[in-house]
């Protein structure tokens, strides 16, 4: 009874199935309206996706090395790949225009789709799939066992669960979306060797699945898929079998999670584990750091750690070296450039240490060099104050001036008295 | 004679109609007319529109009847980038 009842619905859901596809398939078949026919070929060139051709070829060039760390040899990998499917496509794309072309210039025959043949199909892939659906021009099914791989060997076995397996009769692509997926560890969008974004690359397969869709043989097509994904080759494949068994790490700076081994590195100031995006440094004692432990200075373009920085002794902030200023009088460099002081008079840079003051007019930001003292009182005078003794020649303030030399007579003359 | 179409899916996958003697086995008719190791390919045979055998299910002493359709999918397809 129950069985007679599974029976009953199996039978009916391939029936509902063989109506709505063999009414999609035959909508294209009719040619009495001209415009129909001219539908129909615009259908068949679009499937081969052209502008998807297009858009790999802009997207290709963001793949070049462009400035520092871009260079890596992953990327030139990914360069070379991207190269090869560009290469590749276009080569379909020059096929397809070209049978486009032939098939304008002939004349199409209106065949329509016989509906016993696309019962039988369905009823033939109920045996060898599950869960059979179609919706819109889009006939799918899972596979019934799950997808195991292996190398030669039997070493790194990966079980990539079970996929459904998509017939889109509008375009040319197979789709496999695998139901649990198992993403390979360096890029998610992978779901097995030859699976990129659901799309599987038929490889072999291509050309028979390709005449199989052709002749409506629909079995066949979702066999050589299952097939496909059943098979690994070691050629070409999306990722490797390995990459599913590698150890993958993450970096503490931006949070990409997908690094291998060899593309991760450790800061040797904060500890934490940085990718090649994150990489810093210094150019002093060239220790590896991560972006966030190096700092840059805008001036001279060069990245130094903490330890290489310089200390203001006046601000005890922590600068680059070129932001020191040097002393016109002791030449040290100790000061930064908003602490350095230029001397009043002849605009050197002078240090506090060495910054001295005018007793007579008053000014404290006055070089060593620029400073005088005056012969008769010893007060320290800035050579703006500085008088020459008309007499002498000496250095005296204004006030002294007048009194310099008699000054020095009646001391010179004290003096012999004495004697 | 019979009339035999024998539709392989590996390589280009072309459909053959192929002549053979009433009442062949499927065993033979495959060794005069493939190439390929048959354990490396799911077989299947369509009678009147209909599908016989599937697969592992497959005897391959089944006689072959006028317009059988023989399909043979390969177990191993390598796909590639």
């Amino acid at each position: 009874m129950e069985n007679n009842k599974k029976q009953k619905n199996t039978e009916k859901s391939v029936e509902r199935i063989v109506r709505k596809l063999v009414h999609h398939l035959n909508k294209d078949k009719c040619f009495a309206n001209p415009m129909r026919k001219i539908g129909y070929l615009y259908r068949h060139f679009d499937k081969y996706h052209y502008d998807r051709e297009i858009r790999l070829v802009d997207r290709a060039e963001n793949y070049f090395p462009v400035g520092p760390g871009m260079g890596s040899n992953k990327l030139k990998l990914a360069a070379a790949k991207i190269f090869k499917r560009v290469k590749n496509k276009l080569e379909d794309l020059q096929t397809g225009v070209k049978n486009c072309l032939e098939e304008m210039n002939s004349e199409i025959e209106a065949v329509k789709v016989d509906p016993k043949h696309i019962a039988a199909e369905i009823k033939y892939l109920l045996k060898l799939f599950d869960d059979v659906k179609y919706e819109d021009g889009r006939l799918s099914a899972v596979t019934k066992n799950e997808i195991i791989l292996s190398l030669d060997d039997g070493s790194y076995e990966t079980n990539f669960g079970k996929f459904r397996i998509v017939l889109d009769f509008d375009r040319s692509e197979i789709e496999a979306i695998a139901v649990d997926p198992v993403e390979c560890p360096g890029n998610s969008s992978i779901t097995h060797p030859h699976v990129s974004r659901d799309y599987i690359c038929l490889g072999d397969g291509y050309e028979a699945v390709l005449l199989a869709k052709e002749e409506y043989r629909i079995c066949d097509v979702f066999q050589i898929a299952e097939s496909v994904l059943k098979t690994y080759s070691y050629e070409n494949p999306h990722a490797s079998l390995e990459q599913w068994h590698e150890e993958y790490y993450s970096c503490n700076i931006c949070g990409d999670g997908d690094l291998s081994e060899d593309s991760i590195y450790g800061c040797e100031q904060c500890n934490n584990s940085y990718c090649e995006n994150c990489m810093g440094g210094c150019d002093d004692c060239g220790r590896s750091l991560c972006v966030d432990c190096s700092i840059y200075c805008d001036d001279c373009c060069t990245c130094s750690c903490n330890k290489c920085l310089e200390e203001c002794k006046n601000c005890k902030n922590k600068l680059c070296k070129c932001q020191l200023e040097e002393c016109g009088t002791c030449s040290k460099s100790d000061n930064c450039k908003s602490c350095a002081v230029d001397c009043q008079i002849c605009g050197t840079h002078t240090c506090n240490d060495c910054l001295m003051a005018c007793e007579k007019c008053k000014g404290s930001e006055i070089c060593e060099q620029c400073m005088d003292e005056c012969l008769v009182c010893d007060k320290n005078i800035c050579s703006d104050c500085t008088k020459n003794c008309d007499y002498c020649g000496e250095s005296v303030c204004e006030s002294c001036e007048t009194i310099c030399c008699l000054f020095k007579e009646k001391e010179n003359a004290g003096t012999e008295a004495k004697i | 004679m019979i009339d035999v179409t024998l539709v392989s899916n590996s390589g280009d996958g072309r459909s053959r109609t192929l002549s053979a003697r009433d009442g062949v086995l499927l065993e033979d008719f495959l060794e005069v007319n493939f190439d390929g190791e048959v354990q490396d390919f799911s077989i299947s045979v369509r009678r009147d529109g209909d599908t016989l055998r599937v697969g592992d299910e497959i005897e391959l002493d089944e006689v072959l009847q006028d317009q059988d359709r023989l399909t043979l999918a390969p177990r191993k397809v390598e796909g590639a980038l």
